[in-house]
């Protein structure tokens, strides 16, 4: 088979596991990265028979997990929309596209974070090259914040709490003071989260499946998947009629693009900084800018996926690992690293993901279109049961009985916010804490 | 009142409690050196063999560890005396620095010596079927010298192994208690054992 052709054909079965692993919440691409990883050595008498022989088995593979990774990052938001069960990268993303849903507009919410996502891809491949100049020579930005990233996660951190937006308490209190007592509540879900980020790493997880059990799957399942199914299922009792051709609101050209341009920006960078996700860089987007729901889906999808291009630029230019699929990468893959013209190897992951978003924009836009017609015709509560038997059986699968435990308790943490009025932004503690613990304890 | 929102404040605290027992009463995972990069930022224990040992300029120790064909860095805080060849388990935190992952070992007590290096212990056979393992390592061993196929060689009869030696071979065949290095060359593609001294030993039984 010829190389390009083999490529693309890879392309395209990776989008189709993306767009698997997107829709079933709580089964993230990173999990499925490490199952990749084991079984690379298994793939290379497959790849023969298939005729793929232009590159080593490890490159195929490398390939394989970027178009998974790309697909997921556009496909997850499907259950976000129709469920409000969103995994980890797409929680900020759940409210305001299940807005779209309880209004009947569910496709659209779908539609508009396809396209951004798309659009985001298309862009962060063309910024990896300026992305390299700035932070490689000749700016050399990267080795001068060096010294500088645990202040930048610390205002991060307080930028995520302090950004907090709503106002809770009697409507007798000032709105200062229901202000203050909003920022205080979610100063402390995020130490909460942040003490269940730091506890949960020395839980002993055991799975049944041989790869190495990562407390962040049940942890994050918890905090915004099943948590948001929860509250859902409390708040939801029956889907509006969803209109899948009409449009409620036109989002002008000038706010895609804005909410483009920060989804991209924080994208980006996100990638330079060390353990953030891009859950953490959704809230970063969500504390600066306030725009419409259209806009904030535009942006929110954004992140995401540039992240994914992104992440796979600071392999190649430093070695850094900024997510689970991206180790996977590292993992099977003898990486190159990018000093003066961009490696081969580089450019044709590139192209790959490329392909992988014309494939996983299609792939969402029909699944989308199918699902949100049937939609009306399940019970909702039913389905949202049925997720929550789905989350818990896959964190049982991966990490034991111990990890439905942990499950649980991010459950209940999750919930904590919303009931509380307050953003799940702080959440995002049970990543930054033990960042913020590693830098300086 | 949010029943709700009581409820889950409640499981919650009690949770966290909870797992903060547990978490403290488990021990860290053992993992192989493959697995490591999947633990980052957590705290496991490694087992391997000490590939070389180097003093650092805080007091502590870097120490190269392997295993399993692999390899993997470790930087101890404090100095522990180590020698290339000890079979060590180790505990610590998994990070990266510059690029590798490594392990973090913060006291000495999280090192433990599982088998001390023991020369005698290498028999000619390990050195023959693995010698990454002990690639760069000084090593005491024992076999028959002989010259065969236009090189020399100490062999084990008994195991039907024989690594090829360097020069300075002693000038009579037979059995000898060899202490050298074991070294790679390039250019050849193989092992090759630089013996420092030879000391003629009698044969095992004898």
């Amino acid at each position: 088979v010829d190389a390009w052709v083999g490529l693309l054909v890879l392309a395209g079965a990776g989008a189709l596991v993306g767009a698997v692993t997107g829709l079933l919440p709580s089964l993230h691409v990173n999990t499925l990265a490490v199952l990749l990883v084991a079984t690379v050595p298994l793939m290379a008498p497959v790849l023969l028979a298939a005729g793929l022989t232009a590159y080593e088995p490890a490159f195929y593979a490398a390939a394989l997990i970027l178009a998974i990774s790309i697909s997921h990052s556009f496909v997850n938001i499907i259950p976000a929309a129709y469920l409000g069960a969103p995994d980890e990268s797409a929680a900020l993303n759940v409210l305001p596209a299940h807005r779209f849903l309880l209004r009947g507009y569910g496709f659209r919410a779908v539609r508009l974070s396809a396209l951004a996502s798309f659009a985001a891809l298309a862009v962060s491949l063309v910024l990896v090259w300026p992305f390299k100049w700035l932070l490689g020579p000749p700016v050399g930005l990267f080795d001068r914040i060096g010294g500088i990233l645990p202040l930048i996660v610390l205002i991060l951190a307080g930028l995520l709490v302090w950004g907090e937006p709503n106002r809770i308490g009697p409507e007798s209190w000032t709105p200062q003071r229901r202000r203050a007592a909003a920022r205080v509540a979610a100063t402390a879900v995020f130490l909460a989260a942040g003490a269940y980020g730091l506890v949960i790493g020395d839980v002993p997880l055991a799975g049944f499946l041989p790869v190495p059990p990562s407390p962040l799957l049940p942890a994050l399942s918890g905090l915004f998947g099943a948590a948001t199914v929860v509250t859902s299922a409390i708040g939801t009792t029956r889907i509006p009629h969803q209109f899948v051709r009409r449009q409620d609101d036109n989002l002008r050209a000038s706010s895609a693009a804005v909410g483009l341009g920060i989804g991209v920006t924080a994208g980006a960078t996100m990638s330079v900084l060390p353990g953030l996700t891009s859950a953490s860089a959704t809230g970063l987007v969500a504390s600066v800018r306030r725009g419409g729901d259209a806009e904030t889906i535009v942006s929110l999808s954004s992140v995401n996926t540039a992240n994914a291009v992104f992440n796979l630029a600071m392999l190649y230019l430093f070695l850094k690992t900024r997510s689970g699929a991206v180790i996977a990468v590292e993992a099977v893959l003898a990486v190159e690293t990018w000093t003066g013209p961009p490696p081969h190897g580089l450019l044709l992951l590139l192209a790959v993901g490329l392909a992988a978003g014309v494939a996983s924009l299609l792939l969402t836009l029909g699944i989308g279109r199918f699902l949100v017609r049937r939609l009306q015709r399940i019970p909702y509560r039913g389905l949202l049961a049925a997720v929550l038997v789905w989350m818990t059986a896959t964190v049982i699968v991966f990490t034991g009985p111990w990890g439905v435990l942990v499950l649980v308790v991010g459950t209940a943490l999750g919930v904590a916010p919303v009931r509380l009025g307050l953003r799940r932004v702080p959440l995002t503690g049970v990543l930054l804490v033990p960042i913020l613990a590693y830098f300086w304890l | 009142v949010d029943h709700v929102l009581i409820v889950s404040v409640a499981v919650g605290i009690l949770g966290l409690g909870v797992l903060l027992g547990l978490a403290r009463a488990a021990e860290p995972p053992t993992v192989s050196i493959a697995d490591v990069p999947s633990y980052a930022e957590r705290t496991v224990t490694v087992q391997g063999h000490v590939a070389s040992v180097e003093p650092t300029r805080s007091g502590g120790l870097r120490v190269t560890l392997a295993g399993d064909g692999r390899s993997l860095a470790a930087f101890l805080r404090d100095a522990v005396p180590l020698l290339p060849g000890d079979e060590i388990s180790i505990t610590g935190r998994v990070a990266k620095y510059h690029g590798q992952w490594e392990i973090v070992v913060e006291e000495a007590q999280d090192v433990e010596v599982v088998t001390a290096w023991d020369a005698t212990r290498t028999p000619v056979a390990a050195l023959a079927k693995e010698p990454w393992r002990w690639l760069g390592m000084q090593v005491r061993t024992a076999g028959v010298f002989e010259e065969a196929d236009r090189a020399s060689w100490l062999s084990d009869p008994a195991a039907g192994a024989r690594v090829r030696v360097a020069a300075q071979a002693p000038s009579e065949p037979g059995w000898f208690q060899v202490e050298g290095v074991l070294t790679y060359e390039e250019d050849a593609g193989r092992f090759v054992f630089r013996a420092g001294s030879w000391t003629p030993t009698a044969a095992p039984g004898a």
